[in-house]
């Protein structure tokens, strides 16, 4: 699964926010992610923490929480699903699953298919009628007689589909939506398919899955694999009524497992990306086509990539992008079938900022690794997810070069470092069982996403490219069709490399948290000592890191590299040297997953910021000069943000550390740089300052309404509401009009007018109240949401009558806004509202959400 | 390798083992030297009194921070091939002229040095790499030598290490050689023949043989031994040729009379089951079928070691037919002087003590049979660090109870009290088990100094070994038990495994998950202590059965999740209930018409537990 942020690159950083349904933060230096911009974050990761904490053991009981994989009692051979859809605007189906099994066990006598909220009418094996029962979350089915292992056997199951609240996801059309056209799509990971068909809803099992779903005619069917076959019938409705149908027939013939069911009903323009020799097939909004080659069009060469790299031909029959309404993630890599979020679709005139390229190369490389061999249990996720992160980077490497890729790595890197802070025994490792919920394994601070991609990165690093493709191109053909361990991708890169690496992964995947370096470089007396502090805690759970951390020091116009044995909590290094060194690089090449802050010489950061043998250490060089108050360090600073031959990456790393230095005067002129990163990044950072002179304010109202980049716009709103409070609040209602892409602008307005808070004014809660109703995208109304919060003093009574009927709302974000939104309102009519909501609820974790709220309105009420 | 010690003089044996770890450096840690010996003496008189140590953390220095468990090395090459020329011109003069030939080739990226093990006693005169004389440094244990140029993935190099082995003063050596001169001694005043054998596991082989000296890396091997005319030698594999090196054209070389024995293991195979015997022996054979069986025999009891192996051919059949087939050339078993600590399973040539040449074949048979199983688990597929030695010696320990059953089912007796009267005894030593985590090491674990110090911890990798596997028997079921461990030999076959190898097998034939039960029985340390309440509460007419786990129980130590039989005894019938139990407490209601005559709280020892039954229903 991917996720997507309106209005920039995914970046996993912000995942938790992302999910939650909270408004997006902006790319912000590796320092902030500390600050209080990320307060709201860190408090769910708090959260988040403790709930993870008693995942793994139950004080009480002594019970061990954590979660194994689940057992197989039957080898799913095939699974059908059929379902008869008879109006698009009726959630409900009638359906059938059939199942080729074969028992594992030596007499079966009983067996449980996960099967969540599905009424179920009856169950046949091989004709005979079964008993079952079903207790909503598992149907429990006895086998009379028992049948003997490996018995080829049919299992029939009749149910009906009602507008499940998760897996499937009915959108009917709406006045309110003039236009679109009614859709349904699926979402299985993690364990959300068994919401429309029973299954073993679990990665460990794979099978081959065929979908027969007859639709109204007029309407598209998507599903895994290849279209097998189409044809036009006839179904008729509960009153009678015939209805004229098409049957579509989709067979995904080698094994998949359960999560990566997909099916998809609409209407959408479709174009080909490919070259005829794979279907690429991009599916989006009617009307739409046009835009479709500007943003997926190096999907091929993507594929073509991950094909050479891994010496693995592409596995599946097709490749189809299928962009769908009111989709809870960026993307997800469904079998042959990836969905894409609502408005994964560029605009012409959006392409200068916008660009989905991690995104779409995330999904292809998933079709590898996760589809084609996946992780056994939500544990190792980071076999899925670390992996299809990582094959972003080597996107940009195979595209853009050796500084693409590690940029991308930096970027994963400064993930990590911002949220991996864990301690074990209480804080979950990478791969852990430790959750309550599987999607707490996809939020978690020890992150799939980032970390994962960053061990790999240090893999490759340490095993050498020879060693470290040729032992995934193994591993993909060893398990191929089948579901994996971590323990089981090391041994294939020990094989591969001759390195035995159980150290490697004890540390950086079986443990959380990272090592946190205090690096001090000095030269007397023709000698360099280097010291090197681990500072995180350290126990016998938490030893210290083991690692060989790679110095680059420049003396006497050569450059010398020497791997720096790490071993301890403190340890030191001694290098004999005729003249004091010129610049000393930590690590330039990322080997190691580590915070670093560093003490030496000025001057020496100075060099490397210049010099620097790469983007992370002249990146690493802007950031300590940040820190260093010096007129030297503002000089260096400003030359490197103004360009002078340097990446936009160390530029944009400069105008950060310039905004610590809260040098306005050049910020203000990086206003007007070519480069609309380097314009946000200025824009930002003077937001971030206490007071600008007035023509800098001007300079940002004139960016924010008419900057060629509506992401430099929407971070000169947001900047301009920190700086100018209820001043601001006009521009804000004004650009919550405009069209962007993704809706950022508005979004951006819609945070701003939230940040200024009451002093906005009654026409800022009124148009954020607009905001909030169906018809408005669907991750926009969360945005709009929280602003009537923030404004609710203005009218509390107008803002909670606003809230209350969104806990009703098809858009589960919504619902999730308004519930946050009103329970840190409080008051009587809220905690009613959120009360009747949290006893309508029959879905697990919407029943834990709305205890969270209704805990979080108690807590708040004894501490007022 | 099955460790044996016998009544008054297991004293003396302690203090070997504790001479042999001061040899090898066992006791570098504070402490360790000491307290090794007293290990072994648990083990030897059977007990293991919860060693009441105060006990540093063996993972972690608590000074520095760094991480200390036992991590296994590199495998910057791939050993293909050792080829050991050994020229031993006098058996009275423990010394020999040796030449070890390695074939290896790089993996991974190019590398510029192999790392070989060797003790002191290999006295190295010159490296030589493709022919041509090559840098080394020696810093003991490991023998470093420049690979010049580098040598790239793939790349085959052949290393020709000359060196004169010191075999001075290990007469009585308890691990690497052993070389008995032959001179009179207290013991035995005639002038009798020298011997030599030798003892790699663990860590051993690189006294006298510089090698790659970890199970993680496998090779063929080759032993070539020149030796006085009178004296035999054995080895692993085939036998080749055995040269009468008088023929040499030389007159007056001092090859007179003197022999060459030539033997090949053409499978590979981990060095510390390179063996090499040299003495005289009466060759006896049991066998020809499948393969040639023959008991090497001190000289003038070939008619009695006849008799104490004789069930071996048996034994093999049996093991065959359960686990396929016979991996090796030949099965030789031998009986050298100085072997006094069990018995080793060294490939296809298997060393047991002297004792067992004047014993009998019924005290022998779980001795024979743990090293003949050993054949398969452990040499055939190998565990690819100490720290998975239970995958070898809880299988042989296992193969014990296993044959046992098989020897009662053949003689017409009960052959499920025959296995359980041999799990019980692995049973009632592992009851003294109440280690915790993290202080004492798993099962499984990275938690040791030396290797050796795994055959002897409390988490024994011979008794709860085999408790584990007999657990697992009967969760599974004898049909995807027996059928898992076929799976995990056919596919890890002259290769190394480890835990995670051995339960995905199984796993993979059952369909059952066995994360949990591998991470409670296996790498957690101890057993559950259980408290088991038997009430009848004659009001709802119920058998109420209450479990508490009284063990220390928190977050290293949560507590055990495992299905409790019981067998409820009322009116002439027997029905067996499997009560769930996870966490603290656990509670039970069975209704039955009227109070049982009798509960029996795992009839079938499935439950691997310090058990006691308490309440109305106790008996």
């Amino acid at each position: 699964m991917g996720c997507a942020m309106n209005n920039m690159p995914m970046k996993w950083l912000l995942m938790v926010a992302a999910l939650a349904g909270t408004a997006a933060a902006s790319d912000r230096g590796w320092w902030r992610e500390h600050g209080c911009r990320s307060c709201q974050m860190a408090a769910q990761v708090a959260a988040l923490r403790a709930m993870q904490a008693t995942a793994a053991f139950d004080e009480e009981t002594g019970r061990d929480l954590r979660v194994f994989p689940h057992h197989r009692p039957i080898d799913i051979i095939h699974q059908r699903i059929e379902m008869t859809i008879v109006d698009m605007d009726e959630p409900v189906a009638p359906a059938r699953t059939v199942i080729e099994f074969e028992p594992r066990s030596d007499l079966l006598e009983s067996f449980s298919l996960d099967c969540v909220l599905l009424e179920v009418s009856a169950v046949t094996i091989d004709g005979r009628r079964a008993a079952f029962t079903n207790d909503g979350a598992k149907l429990e089915i006895e086998v009379s007689p028992p049948l003997p292992r490996g018995t080829r056997s049919t299992l029939v199951i009749d149910y009906t589909i009602r507008d499940p609240q998760r897996g499937l996801t009915w959108t009917p059309s709406s006045p309110q939506w003039p236009g679109r056209p009614p859709q349904i799509h699926t979402q299985g990971q993690p364990q959300d398919n068994s919401s429309w068909f029973p299954t073993h809803d679990f990665p460990n099992e794979k099978m081959t899955t065929e979908l027969v779903v007859a639709v109204p005619e007029g309407f598209l069917v998507s599903g895994n694999g290849r279209l097998a076959d189409r044809w036009p019938g006839d179904a008729f409705k509960a009153d009678g009524t015939r209805v004229p149908v098409e049957v579509f027939e989709w067979l995904q013939e080698p094994d998949h497992p359960a999560y990566l069911v997909s099916l998809i009903v609409g209407k959408f323009d479709i174009v080909d990306v490919g070259d005829g020799t794979i279907p690429m097939p991009v599916y989006v909004p009617p009307g739409r086509g046009p835009d479709v080659q500007g943003t997926y069009g190096d999907t091929l060469a993507m594929t073509r990539v991950y094909e050479r790299l891994f010496d693995e031909p592409y596995p599946w029959a097709r490749y189809a992008q299928l962009v769908v309404w009111n989709f809870d993630a960026g993307g997800m890599e469904n079998t042959a079938a990836t969905s894409m979020f609502d408005t994964a679709i560029i605009a012409q005139d959006e392409l200068d900022d916008h660009d989905l390229l991690g995104l779409i190369s995330h999904e292809v490389a998933h079709q590898w690794f996760g589809n084609l061999v996946t992780c056994t249990s939500w544990e190792h996720l980071w076999l899925n997810e670390g992996f299809a992160t990582y094959l972003e980077s080597l996107w940009f490497e195979a595209d853009g070069g050796r500084d693409a890729y590690l940029v991308d790595t930096l970027a994963n890197y400064d993930a990590v470092i911002a949220r991996d802070d864990g301690i074990a025994p209480l804080d979950p490792a990478m791969a852990s069982g430790a959750y309550v919920d599987p999607l707490d394994v996809f939020r978690k601070p020890a992150n799939p996403y980032p970390k994962g991609a960053a061990t790999l990165h240090m893999l490759r690093t340490k095993m050498g490219d020879a060693a470290f493709f040729g032992g995934l191109s193994a591993y993909l053909d060893r398990y191929r069709l089948k579901s994996v361990d971590t323990g089981q991708l090391m041994d294939m890169l020990e094989e591969s490399s001759g390195e035995s690496l159980e150290r490697f992964f004890d540390q950086w995947v079986w443990r959380p948290g990272i090592p946190r370096l205090r690096v001090t470089a000095s030269f007397a007396d023709n000698s360099l000592v280097v010291e090197v502090e681990q500072t995180q805690h350290i126990d016998g759970d938490n030893p210290a890191f083991w690692f060989d951390l790679p110095l680059v020091i420049e003396a006497g116009g050569t450059r010398t590299i020497l791997a720096m044995p790490v071993r301890e909590r403190t340890n030191r290094l001694e290098v004999p040297l005729d003249a004091a060194p010129a610049m000393i690089e930590f690590d330039p090449h990322l080997a190691v997953l580590a915070e670093m802050s560093i003490g030496q010489p000025e001057g020496w950061f100075i060099a490397q910021l210049a010099r620097g043998s790469s983007i992370p250490s002249r990146v690493q060089a802007a950031r300590h000069l940040g820190d260093l108050q010096s007129d030297a360090a503002r000089a260096a600073l400003v030359s490197a943000a103004r360009g002078s031959g340097q990446h936009v990456r160390v530029r944009e790393a400069a105008v950060r550390a310039l905004g610590l230095h809260e040098d306005a005067e050049s910020l203000a002129g990086l206003l007007s740089d070519g480069a609309w990163q380097i314009r946000r990044a200025a824009a930002e950072e003077l937001g971030s300052l206490d007071a600008v002179p007035a023509p800098t304010i001007e300079r940002l109202r004139q960016i924010a309404r008419e900057d060629s980049s509506t992401r430099t716009r929407s971070s000169a709103i947001g900047a301009l509401a920190s700086l100018e409070g209820p001043a601001a609040s006009e521009l804000a209602i004004e650009l919550t009009r405009v069209e962007s892409q993704h809706d950022g602008l508005r979004q951006a307005a819609l945070r701003a007018l939230a940040a200024i808070g009451p002093g906005a004014g009654e026409d800022a809660l009124e148009t954020a109240i607009r905001f909030t109703r169906f018809g408005t995208l669907n991750r926009t109304r969360p945005a709009a949401i929280a602003a009537v919060r923030s404004l609710a003093d203005i009218d509390r009574e107008r803002a909670i009558a606003t809230l209350i009927p969104l806990l009703d709302d098809r858009e589960d974000r919504t619902i999730g806004a308004a519930g946050d939104a009103l329970s840190e309102l409080g008051g009587p009519e809220a905690a009613r509202a959120l009360e009747r909501h949290a006893a309508q609820q029959t879905d697990v974790p919407r029943i834990r959400r709305a205890d969270a709220w209704l805990e979080r309105l108690a807590t708040d009420s004894t501490t007022r | 390798m099955q460790i044996r010690c016998y009544g008054a003089r297991s004293m003396a044996r302690t203090s070997l083992l504790a001479d042999i770890g001061r040899l090898l450096g066992v006791g570098r840690r504070v402490g360790l030297a000491r307290r090794l010996p007293v290990l072994a003496l648990a083990v030897v008189l059977g007990g293991l009194p919860a060693v009441a140590r105060a006990q540093t953390e063996l993972r972690f220095d608590q000074m520095t921070g760094r991480n200390t468990l036992s991590y296994p090395p590199d495998r910057h090459f791939d050993h293909r091939h050792l080829r050991l020329e050994l020229d031993i011109p006098d058996m009275r003069v423990p010394e020999a002229n040796a030449r070890v030939t390695i074939t290896v080739a790089a993996r991974g990226v190019e590398r510029r040095t192999l790392r070989l093990q060797a003790s002191p006693r290999v006295q190295v005169d010159s490296i030589r790499v493709d022919g041509r004389l090559a840098a080394f440094a020696y810093a003991n244990p490991n023998l470093s030598i420049a690979m010049d140029p580098p040598a790239q993935p793939g790349e085959v190099r052949e290393v020709v290490i000359e060196y004169r082995l010191d075999a001075a003063g290990l007469r009585r050596a308890l691990g690497g050689i052993t070389w008995d001169a032959g001179e009179p001694n207290d013991l035995d005043p005639n002038n009798r023949p020298g011997q030599i054998h030798t003892q790699g596991q663990p860590d051993f082989t690189r006294i006298w043989l510089p090698s790659h000296d970890h199970p993680n890396e496998k090779m063929t091997t080759e032993v070539i031994v020149t030796v006085p005319e009178g004296y035999q030698v054995l080895s692993n594999g085939r036998l080749l040729s055995k040269d009468d090196m008088a023929g040499d054209p030389v007159e007056g070389d001092g090859n007179e009379g003197r022999r060459r024995w030539h033997w090949l293991q053409d499978q590979p195979h981990p060095i510390y089951l390179v063996t090499l015997v040299v003495g005289q022996f009466d060759i006896v054979t049991l066998a020809e079928e499948p393969v040639p069986m023959r008991i090497w025999a001190p000289l003038g009891r070939g008619r009695q070691c006849l008799e104490v192996f004789k069930d071996t051919p048996r034994m093999m059949a049996y093991f065959v037919d359960q686990f396929g087939e016979y991996p090796w050339a030949k099965y030789d078993q031998v009986t050298p002087r100085h072997y006094t600590m069990g018995a080793m399973e060294n490939t296809s040539a298997s060393t047991f003590y002297i004792q067992a040449a004047s014993s009998t074949a019924r005290a022998e048979r779980d001795i024979i049979a743990h090293e003949l199983i050993h054949q398969w688990f452990g040499n055939l597929v190998t565990c690819e660090s100490w720290e998975h030695l239970w995958l070898n010696e809880g299988w042989a320990s296992m193969g014990e109870a296993l044959w046992a059953e098989e020897e009662a089912r053949q003689a017409g007796e009960d052959p499920e009290a025959a296995y359980l009267g041999k799990i019980a005894r692995f049973l009632t030593t592992q009851r003294m088990n109440q280690t915790s985590a993290p202080l004492f090491p798993g099962l499984a674990s990275k938690q040791f100094n030396q290797p050796f110090e795994n055959f002897f911890k409390t988490d024994n990798p011979y008794g709860k070994g085999a408790l584990v596997l007999h657990m697992l028997r009967r969760q599974l079921g004898d049909r995807a038990f027996f059928e898992g461990s076929r799976l995990f030999l056919r596919r890890h076959a002259f290769g190394s495994a480890d835990t995670d190898d051995f339960r995905r097998a199984l796993e993979e034939v059952s369909g059952v998950s066995l994360q949990r039960f591998f991470e409670q029985w296996v790498m957690r340390p101890g057993i559950p202590s259980l408290e088991v309440d038997l009430d009848w509460d004659s009001g709802a007419s119920a058998v109420v059965v209450r479990v508490r786990q009284l063990q220390t129980i928190d977050r290293h130590n949560p507590a055990y999740a495992f299905d409790l039989p019981l067998a409820i005894v009322h009116g002439g019938e027997r029905r067996m209930v499997r009560m769930a139990v996870d966490g603290r407490v656990s509670e039970l209601r069975v209704a039955i018409p009227s109070r049982p005559s009798r509960v029996e709280v795992d009839p079938g020892l499935e439950i691997a537990a310090r058990t006691r039954v308490v309440g109305a229903l106790a008996r």
